[in-house]
C-alpha cells in the first residue's frame, strides 16, 4: 500500500543510493560497448549522488544547470557520432540520459519510472552481444530490479525477502519458453538497427603479405564442424576458403576468370566424409569445406577453383552440409586460360627470386625434386616463423627469401608459389583454415579465427592440383617463442612437433570445451531459431498437419488464455463475495452507469448521501436499499436468508435510475 | 436519552461557538468512557469546553493546573498526620472527582504526569499501599500545548495511548471571533449552564453503548485500518490493540449518537483520525504528522463490500 500517492512521496537518501546501485548494475555492461567518454559522462551523476550522500549534501542541482548538462551531453553524443540514429549513438544517448535522470528524481514517481526503465535499458545489452554467458549477469540484474521494485513499493523495507523476486522471474521462464517456441516468427529480423556494420572477422579477398607486420590471432570461433561419423585419424583438416591466382607483384587476389572454368575430378576411393558446418557471419560469400566437396547444400555453388560459394552474403550464422572426398584428384585438364593465370608473374617482379629459382631448377630433372629442394631449404636454412614479421620491400619475395627470412604462412606460401611459377609450374595460393579443436562435450570441431592459414597448390600432368604447405617445413626450433605457447591451439599446423602430440586434455581444456559447447548450443537453438526452425519444431510435434493460419490462431488463443490466467492469478486479493455482497455490487454497478462511482474507501451510506446531493429525487429508491444493506451487513442477527434479503435483492434488481 | 444528549450538544455549541465537530467528538469520548486530550495553543477555549462539559452533564468538576513543580501528591492527595486523632488521615486530591480537567498536562514532569495516567487507566489510585476507587463516571479532560512550545515535557507514547481521542479546537471562524469580541466571552455563560442529565443516566448510556455489537464486516474493516498503521513506512510503529478497542468504542458511541444500534463503516471513519492520530509516531524523515498518515490510511483502505 502506498501511504501517499507516488507523485508526493519523497525519495529519501538511502533509497536514492539503492537506486543508483541499480542504475550501475543496469548500465555496467553497456559501458563496455559505448565510447569511454559517454561512459564517464554517464558515471558522473551516479558518483555525484554517492559523493553527496557521503558528505550529507543534497545531490539536487539547479534546474538550469541540469538542463545545461543534459543538453551538453546530448550535443556530445551528436558530435561523437554525427547522428542520434544507429545503435551506438542511440544507446549512448539513452545511457547518458538515463543516468542523468537520477539528478532530478525527487519523488517516488521518478523512482518507479527509473527502475522500470531499467528493464528496457538493460535489454539493450542484447543489441551488442547475444552470448550465453551475459545471460547470467542479466538474469541477476533483472532479479535485482524486480527485488528493488518490490522493496521500494513495499510497506516496509525491512520485511522484503529476495525470494519472491527470484520466484517471479522463475515464473516468467516457462512463459518465455512457450512464447519463444510457439509465437509466430517473422521470416527476417523484426527490425534492423541502421548503420549496423557487423565486422565479419577472418580474411579478405586479397592478400598482400609484405604489408603486414603484425598478425592478430583472434580467438573467436570461425565455424564449427560436426561429422556424421568420426573422421579418420590420418585426415588433415585444410578448410579451403579462397584461391588466389592473380598476382600483380604486390597482392594476390581471386581470379574471376578461372573460377568460371569447368572443373573435372576423379575419385580415387569412396572414403567419403559427411559433415555439417555452422559458419559465423563473415559478410562475405565464400564457404569453407575440406577437399573436395562432392555433395553440398543447394544454396552453395562449386566454382572452378574448387571453392564453395554462397548465393548471398553470410550476414547471419548459417549451417550447411557438405560431403567431401578427401582422396579425390581434380583439375587434370588445365584449360589454357587457367594455365596462363597460374604461371603469370608481373614483369620485373622479384627478379632475384625468379632468377634464383630458374638457376636452381636446372639442377633437378623433375618438378618434384625442385619442390622438395625448396622445402628442404626452408627446413634447414634459418627461416623463422613469426607473427610479427618486418615490413618487406616492394619485391617482397626477394626480400623475404634472401634477407629477412622470417614471416608467417602467407609469406611462405606466396614465395614458393612465385618460384614455382618462375620455373613454369602452375601454382596458386589457397587460403582458409587449418586444423580445429575437437570438443568432446559437444562432439564437434571448433575452428577459430586464429586457425586461418595459407598454403599452395601446384599442378602437374596426371596428378592435377597437389597441395604443399611450406610453413609446415619450418624447423620447430625456429618458431617464434610466443608461438610455441600457441602451439597447443594451432593444433595441426605443426604436426611434426612432439609437443603437439603429447597434449592431453586437462581440466581446464574440458572447461573450455564445455563453455564453447554451451555457446554453440545457445547459438544454434536459441539465437538461430528462425521461422524455418520453428516450423521444423512444429513438425516434430506433428503440428504441421494443421494449416498455418489456424495454427497461429490456436497459438495466439492459448497465449491469450495464459495471459488471462496470469492476470487473474496476480490480481491480488480476489474478494470472495457472498450473496449480499454480490447484490450490493450490482447496485453499485447500476449507480456507476449513471456516473456515480463509489470510491473504495467510501462506505455505502456516505456514498449514497453523495449521490443524493446531486439527485435528491432518488432518495425513495436508494434509501430502502441502504437500510436493508445495513441491516443485512451490519446487524449480524439477520443473516443472508429471509425477508430482508429477498427485499434487498428485489429492490436492487428492480432499481431503475432514469437519467 | 438521545434527546438529552442532543440538547446537551446544543448547549455546548452555544458555549463553544462554531466547533460542532469537536463538541461531538468530546461527547462521543465521554459516552465511550474514554479520556480526551485537547491539544491547542493557549486561549483557544480548551478550559471553557472542559468546564462546560462537566456542568452540563451534572458532574463534579475539579481542575488541576499542571506546572513543572507539581508533585504526584498534589494530584492524588496524601495522608496527613492529625494531631487530634493521632493518626494519618487521607486528604483526597483533586483527582477524586468525576470530571478532572488536567490543564496543560505537558508542563508537568513525567513523574506527575504518570500519577494522573495510572488513575486514568485503572480508575483507581494507590496511595501508601491503599487502593482507593475513583468516582464513576470518571472522565479526564487533559489539555496540552503543542509540544514544540518551550517548557513542555511531551507525553510518552505509552501515555498518549490512554487517551481515547485527541482533538484540537483551532482558531474560531472570523465571524464567530468577531461576535466573541462584540458579545464578550462565553466563560461566564459556561458558569450559568445547568446540568441536563444525572450522572446515573450517563452511566447507563455508557453501558448501552458498550453492548452495541460489532458486525463481522465492520470488525474486518476496523482491523484492516489498524493493520495498515503497522505496515506504513511513514510510521515508526503501528497502533496497539488498545487503540483498536478504543476505535471500536468510539465507533459504537458515534453509532449510538446517530440513533443506530449497529455500527457501520462510516462510524469508524468518523472517529478514526482523532482516535488514532495521536498514537502514531511518524519516522524522523517524514514530513507528515500522525493525523496526516491516519487520513491517508483512511483514504487508501477499501471498505469491504
Amino acid at each position: 500500500m502506498l501511504i501517499l500517492p507516488e507523485s508526493q512521496r519523497i525519495i529519501h537518501a538511502p533509497t536514492k543510493l539503492r537506486l543508483v546501485v541499480i542504475q550501475l548494475l543496469v548500465l555496467a555492461p553497456l559501458y563496455l560497448f559505448i565510447p569511454l567518454i559517454a561512459s564517464l559522462i554517464s558515471l558522473a551523476p551516479l558518483l555525484w549522488v554517492f559523493y553527496c550522500s557521503y558528505r550529507n549534501y543534497s545531490p539536487k542541482l539547479n534546474r538550469w544547470v541540469l538542463s545545461a548538462i543534459s543538453i551538453g551531453a546530448a550535443i556530445y553524443v551528436f558530435v561523437q557520432f554525427g547522428t542520434f540514429r544507429g545503435k551506438e549513438a542511440g544507446v549512448s544517448l539513452i545511457v547518458v540520459m538515463y543516468s542523468l535522470k537520477i539528478l532530478e528524481s525527487e519523488k517516488y514517481r521518478d523512482l518507479n519510472l527509473l527502475i522500470t526503465l531499467g528493464f528496457f535499458v538493460h535489454s539493450m545489452v542484447f543489441l551488442f552481444t547475444e552470448s550465453f554467458f551475459v545471460l547470467g549477469y542479466m538474469f541477476f540484474a533483472y532479479g535485482m530490479i524486480v527485488y528493488h521494485l518490490m522493496i521500494f513499493n513495499s510497506v516496509s523495507a525491512k520485511r522484503v525477502s529476495w525470494k519472491p523476486s527470484v520466484k517471479l522471474l522463475a515464473y516468467a521462464l516457462p512463459i518465455v519458453i512457450v512464447f519463444f517456441l510457439f509465437f509466430p516468427r517473422l521470416p527476417g529480423p523484426l527490425w534492423r538497427m541502421p548503420n549496423q556494420s557487423l565486422a565479419g572477422s577472418g580474411f579478405s579477398d586479397m592478400m598482400t603479405p609484405g604489408d603486414i607486420n603484425s598478425l592478430n590471432l583472434l580467438d573467436e570461433p570461425a565455424f564449427r564442424v560436426r561429422f556424421d561419423k568420426p573422421p579418420p585419424q590420418s585426415i588433415q583438416f585444410y578448410w579451403r576458403g579462397l584461391v588466389f591466382e592473380k598476382f600483380d607483384g604486390l597482392s594476390w587476389s581471386v581470379s574471376n576468370l578461372t573460377r568460371k572454368q569447368p572443373l573435372d575430378f576423379q575419385m580415387k576411393s569412396d572414403n567419403l566424409l559427411t559433415y555439417s558446418v555452422s559458419l559465423e557471419p563473415t559478410q562475405q560469400r565464400w564457404l569453407f569445406a575440406l577437399n573436395a566437396p562432392v555433395e553440398f547444400s543447394e544454396a552453395a555453388t562449386l566454382l572452378g577453383d574448387m571453392t564453395l560459394t554462397s548465393q548471398t552474403r553470410i550476414t547471419d550464422r548459417v549451417r550447411y552440409q557438405v560431403t567431401s572426398a578427401p582422396n579425390v584428384q581434380y583439375g587434370f585438364n588445365l584449360p589454357d586460360i587457367v594455365r596462363q593465370v597460374n604461371l603469370a608473374i608481373p614483369k620485373d617482379s622479384n627478379p632475384l627470386s625468379v632468377q634464383w629459382a630458374r638457376e636452381q631448377y636446372t639442377r633437378f630433372n623433375s618438378d618434384k625434386g625442385f619442390i622438395d629442394f625448396l622445402l628442404q631449404r626452408i627446413n634447414t636454412e634459418p627461416y623463422y616463423y613469426t607473427l610479427t614479421p618486418p615490413i618487406m620491400r616492394e619485391n617482397m619475395v626477394d626480400d623475404f627469401w634472401f634477407e629477412k627470412q622470417s614471416g608467417f604462412c602467407e609469406h611462405y606460401a606466396s614465395s614458393v608459389t612465385l618460384m614455382l611459377r618462375a620455373v613454369g609450374i602452375p601454382a596458386r595460393i589457397v587460403v582458409g583454415y587449418q586444423g580445429g579443436r575437437y570438443n568432446q562435450v559437444g562432439d564437434y570441431f571448433l575452428i577459430s579465427q586464429k586457425d586461418a592459414h595459407a598454403w599452395l597448390e601446384y599442378w602437374s600432368q596426371g596428378n592435377g592440383w597437389t597441395r604443399i604447405d611450406p610453413t609446415a617445413a619450418i624447423d620447430p626450433s625456429r618458431i617464434d617463442e610466443s608461438l610455441l605457447q600457441e602451439v597447443e591451439s594451432r593444433g595441426f599446423l605443426f604436426d611434426a612437433l612432439p609437443e603437439a602430440m603429447k597434449l592431453e586434455i586437462g581440466t581446464f581444456d574440458l572447461l573450455e570445451q564445455w563453455v564453447d559447447s554451451v555457446n554453440s548450443f545457445w547459438q544454434e537453438w536459441v539465437l538461430d531459431f528462425n521461422q524455418s526452425r520453428q516450423w521444423d519444431f512444429m513438425s516434430f510435434l506433428y503440428l504441421d498437419k494443421i494449416p498455418r493460419p489456424y495454427l497461429y490462431l490456436i497459438v495466439l488463443t492459448v497465449i491469450g488464455f495464459l495471459f488471462y490466467y496470469i492476470a487473474r492469478k496476480f490480481r491480488g486479493e480476489t474478494q470472495k463475495l457472498d450473496k449480499v455482497g454480490e447484490a450490493y455490487l450490482r447496485f453499485l454497478r447500476k449507480l456507476a452507469r449513471e456516473k456515480f462511482e463509489k470510491k473504495p474507501s467510501e462506505g455505502c451510506l456516505s456514498f449514497v448521501h453523495r449521490v443524493l446531493e446531486t439527485r435528491p429525487e432518488w432518495r425513495d429508491k436508494l434509501m430502502p436499499i441502504v437500510r436493508d444493506y445495513h441491516a443485512l451487513r451490519y446487524r449480524e442477527s439477520l443473516g443472508t436468508e429471509g425477508v430482508v434479503y429477498d427485499r434487498f435483492k428485489r429492490n436492487v434488481s428492480h432499481l431503475k435510475l432514469d437519467s | 436519552m438521545r434527546d438529552k444528549i442532543q440538547s446537551i450538544q446544543a448547549t455546548l455549541n452555544k458555549v463553544i461557538l462554531g466547533k460542532e465537530s469537536q463538541v461531538e467528538l468530546a461527547v462521543i469520548c465521554l459516552l465511550a468512557k474514554g479520556h480526551i486530550l485537547i491539544e491547542d495553543l493557549p486561549g483557544m477555549g480548551k478550559t471553557t469546553l472542559a468546564h462546560a462539559i462537566s456542568r452540563v452533564f451534572g458532574l463534579e468538576f475539579q481542575r488541576i493546573q499542571f506546572t513543572s513543580d507539581l508533585l504526584p501528591a498534589d494530584i492524588t492527595g496524601s495522608a496527613i498526620y492529625d494531631k487530634n486523632t493521632q493518626a494519618f488521615t487521607f486528604h483526597p486530591g483533586p483527582i477524586f472527582s468525576q470530571v478532572v480537567l488536567a490543564d496543560e498536562i505537558n508542563r508537568a514532569t513525567p513523574k506527575s504526569q504518570s500519577a494522573l495516567l495510572e488513575a486514568m487507566e485503572e480508575h483507581q489510585v494507590t496511595i501508601e499501599g491503599e487502593t482507593r476507587n475513583l468516582p464513576e463516571p470518571f472522565f479526564v479532560i487533559a489539555t496540552q500545548n503543542p509540544s514544540h512550545q518551550l517548557g513542555t515535557y511531551p507525553l510518552p507514547e505509552s501515555q498518549l495511548d490512554r487517551f481515547l481521542l485527541r482533538l484540537s479546537l483551532g482558531y474560531p471562524h472570523p465571524e464567530i471571533e468577531k461576535s466573541l469580541l462584540l458579545n464578550g466571552e462565553n466563560r461566564s455563560f459556561a458558569n450559568t449552564v445547568q446540568a441536563q442529565m444525572a450522572p446515573e443516566e450517563l452511566v447507563s448510556i455508557q453501558s448501552t453503548i458498550k453492548n452495541i455489537p460489532l458486525s463481522d464486516s465492520v470488525a474486518d474493516y476496523l482491523l484492516k485500518l489498524v493493520v495498515q498503521t503497522r505496515q506504513s513506512p511513514e510510521l515508526v510503529h503501528g497502533v496497539s490493540p488498545r487503540a483498536g478497542l478504543a476505535l471500536s468504542q468510539a465507533s459504537k458511541a458515534h453509532a449510538w449518537l446517530q440513533s443506530r444500534d449497529y455500527v457501520i463503516p462510516e462510524d469508524v471513519q468518523r472517529v478514526f483520525v482523532p482516535v488514532v492520530g495521536h498514537r502514531l509516531m511518524t519516522s524522523g524523515s517524514s514530513q507528515l504528522d500522525g493525523n496526516d498518515v491516519a487520513e491517508s490510511i483512511l483514504q487508501n483502505t477499501a471498505v469491504p463490500h
